[in-house]
């Protein structure tokens, strides 16, 4: 496999050669953070790198553009994120008492925090709280989880200044603690 | 458990699950997997691009030869218009009773040029046979032998017109006119 992929790498590109080697070393230099900007919208492999090929195709679609762009790593991150928007579908519909109760059943074999969080049902209900959040603070908290992705980046990809990109961050938070800690207690109550 | 132990869970749980739900890392390959497709998707543009070159060229081929098809032929149709309507004609003046017919009277289709009239008329028109043969007669013969032709002809012929010659006129009076009755 890995090979066959070296092979397809030794070969010319068949773009134009000038621009062909500033693409690969676009590619090469931003592929994963395209690839994590997407991801942290579609929450699937599969998804976010058929997303980062589109987006690099549009890059490449651009080329006559590209003296005009400042910054391809933000302009990349910009454009995979409106692809990963365009594509996302309907978020999935959890089952949300069930993640709950596995997590109360979880804390209540002694499981700390940590631990509880490795679960997949706590993924299943964070995806489900952070879905329910406003899109403002939605989006800002879905960036803000794209490794070495500064508030300043997040800020040029949503085109708000920098502070709402913080207010909105803690925001976010707030609201998803609120919600955690009421589905929690809910299902506390309906134990006892 | 009281609520500060639930509030400070809840704080732990929430960083904790966010940490975890950081972007994961793309399988290996990516990089080369999307210069790969970049490939691919260029080699179909440019089958696009000669598609639309082949097509369009024949589409201009089709044109060029319509055009060619519908250029007008050399002579203009005649096309017959409509009879004109009785109702539409001026009123005639009244005529004797001999004009008058009861038989209505035909009207013959006015022949109109549909097309455009040629700047030349009449409409010059290939020599006929009989004109070529002659025209190559004329330039084969010596000239000087078709002139004496023709005087021997003139010569065999004697349309020499005699001498004419025309009697005074004698007019006559009429009986009882004004004339006569001077005398």
């Amino acid at each position: 496999m890995v090979v066959s992929e070296q092979i397809v790498l030794s070969e010319p590109i068949s773009i134009a050669h000038a621009a062909g080697d500033e693409f690969e070393a676009a590619v090469r230099a931003h592929a994963r953070h395209v690839y994590k900007v997407a991801y942290s919208v579609l929450r699937n492999h599969h998804d976010a790198e058929d997303a980062a090929q589109e987006t690099f195709l549009r890059f490449l679609k651009h080329r006559k553009r590209w003296p005009e762009i400042r910054d391809p790593r933000a302009w990349l991150a910009r454009t995979a994120w409106r692809v990963a928007l365009d594509r996302r579908r309907r978020d999935p519909e959890v089952a949300l008492d069930d993640a709950a109760e596995k997590v109360m059943q979880l804390r209540a074999q002694g499981k700390n925090a940590e631990e509880v969080a490795a679960q997949s049902e706590m993924r299943t209900l964070l995806d489900h709280l952070i879905a329910a959040l406003p899109r403002e603070l939605r989006d800002a908290l879905r960036l803000s989880t794209v490794e070495e992705m500064t508030s300043a980046e997040i800020s040029v990809v949503l085109e708000i200044p920098e502070g709402s990109v913080r207010t909105r961050l803690m925001r976010a938070r707030e609201l998803l603690r609120e919600k955690l800690l009421a589905v929690l207690e809910r299902k506390h109550e309906r134990q006892r | 458990m009281n609520v500060n132990d639930e509030d400070r869970f809840a704080d732990e749980l929430l960083d904790a699950s966010l940490r975890k739900y950081r972007s994961e890392e793309p399988r290996a390959g990516l990089e080369t997997r999307i210069l790969a497709g970049a490939r691919a998707a260029e080699r179909a543009a440019q089958r696009r691009g000669t598609w639309v070159w082949v097509l369009g060229a024949a589409a201009a081929g089709l044109a060029v030869v319509a055009v060619v098809l519908s250029l007008p032929r050399s002579r203009p149709a005649l096309v017959p218009s409509p009879a004109p309507l009785a109702a539409t004609k001026p009123a005639s003046p009244p005529l004797g009773p001999q004009a008058v017919s009861t038989v209505p009277k035909t009207v013959r289709p006015r022949v109109t040029l549909a097309a455009q009239r040629p700047e030349q008329f009449p409409t010059p028109m290939p020599l006929s046979e009989q004109e070529r043969l002659l025209l190559l007669y004329v330039k084969a013969a010596d000239q000087s032998g078709l002139a004496a032709q023709a005087n021997q002809s003139g010569k065999d012929q004697s349309l020499e017109i005699p001498e004419l010659s025309i009697a005074a006129l004698d007019i006559k009076l009429l009986p009882g006119s004004i004339n006569e009755q001077e005398r």
